[in-house]
């Protein structure tokens, strides 16, 4: 059996299957978007942080 | 560390986007949610057509994907029209679904000067309160951030003439390997990325040059990254972006794309873009990195996706074993001088 799928390939492929697709947005031009996701403590602390 | 920054004013939001984007002069639309979700910058759209594409991308992330309860918008730019249009046709878009935010502060900002568009104000950002942002970010050992998002590129780029050097010998040495003595590479390479997360030491030419030669070897890629965390991950980033900046062009962009995976883990999405971009040819690694960044995918899910424990430790060697006599006989098969060409699984990047 041939199988040199690289792990971590796997292991992402894995999370983008949980997610639905763009389906709205993959029609048009996508614009190109910089997201941060904060680590936890660091939502936390944001979270705390504002009025 | 407890410490609790206090975003209570223009100029305090204004002097913490720069520490979370990573550059202190953003352009375009800044947008920050209130109670989770992804922190986001876009340009704004330059002509008419693009106006769309700008506000679905957005309103994919905020309304589909990762909902609020409320949302900051700030953009930045010297045109104040576009910046008020953008402002107006996103917060309109956001706030007429019936399940979207509250919107609020609306800001426009233009260099050190903000207008807030909601309650009719301007005012220009305290140098003192950036200073303490900048202290309160140093004490907590961040690194502070560039001037520019494009200086992100520039700062993976650096000096490949010392690393070239070591470089044929050290592609020679991993051609040369029989199996076992691969697998021993790999293992040297898994316990080289333990010692950096411990010592965080840079490697010397001829060990980054030996690093680079095996990082074709998906078994090796895969040894490398196993102790890859969200929490490590910015560790992960700087020796990778480091090796970046030293890599031969040949070389190149197996580096780059593992720093974008790291980039992303970490959730920084600027630089695993601009990771994306150093690749002179895109790999299967780096295709899904490009999705899981368009689609919004929030890194966190990588540490509950870790790969089901696979019995003992002798099946894991067998599996490396198969993994590295496949990737060896694929570039046996195309000969010493070019790359091994990937089957329809098999994971080789480009080099």
């Amino acid at each position: 059996m041939q199988n040199t799928r690289s792990r971590i390939e796997a292991r992402l492929e894995r999370m983008l299957a949980t997610t639905p697709p763009a389906a709205e947005r993959r029609a048009l031009t996508s614009a190109r978007i910089d997201l941060v996701f904060l680590a936890e403590d660091d939502q936390r602390r944001l979270d705390q942080s504002i009025r | 560390m407890n410490r609790t920054l206090k975003i209570r004013s223009h100029d305090e939001l204004l002097s913490y986007v720069p520490h979370v984007l990573g550059f202190r002069r953003p352009e375009g639309m800044v947008c920050m949610p209130m109670g989770g979700g992804p922190i986001s910058r876009i340009d704004l759209p330059a002509t008419a057509r693009e106006k769309e594409p700008f506000l679905s991308t957005l309103t994919d992330v905020y309304l589909r994907r990762h909902p609020t309860q409320r949302i900051a918008l700030v953009a930045y730019g010297e045109d104040g029209l576009a910046c008020l249009e953008a402002l107006a046709d996103l917060s309109e878009r956001l706030v007429e679904s019936s399940h979207g935010p509250d919107v609020g502060p609306m800001l426009w900002v233009n260099g050190d000067e903000w207008f807030d568009v909601l309650e009719r104000t301007t005012g220009i950002i305290d140098p003192g309160v950036r200073a303490r942002f900048d202290a309160e970010f140093a004490l907590q050992g961040r690194v502070m951030p560039v001037e520019r998002r494009g200086d992100l590129a520039a700062a993976m780029q650096g000096d490949p003439a010392g690393v070239a050097e070591h470089l044929p010998a050290a592609e020679d040495r991993a051609m040369g390997m029989d199996t076992s003595a691969r697998v021993a590479e790999v293992a040297w390479l898994g316990s080289t990325l333990e010692g950096f997360l411990e010592e965080r030491s840079f490697l010397p030419d001829s060990e980054a040059a030996r690093v680079l030669a095996i990082l074709h070897d998906s078994g090796a890629r895969d040894a490398a990254m196993t102790k890859l965390t969200r929490e490590n991950a910015k560790v992960f980033s700087e020796f990778w972006q480091d090796l970046v900046r030293r890599a031969p062009s040949e070389v190149r962009d197996a580096p780059a794309s593992l720093l974008a995976l790291s980039s992303y883990l970490e959730g920084d999405g600027a630089k695993a873009r601009t990771a994306l971009d150093q690749l002179s040819e895109h790999d299967r690694l780096a295709d899904l990195v490009t999705v899981a960044l368009e689609q919004a995918v929030d890194p966190k899910s990588w540490d509950t996706m870790r790969p089901p424990a696979s019995g003992s430790a002798a099946m894991q060697q067998a599996a490396l074993r198969l993994t590295i006599a496949q990737d060896r006989h694929g570039a046996e098969k195309n000969g010493p001088d070019t790359p091994g060409v990937p089957g329809p699984d098999s994971s080789a990047p480009s080099r």
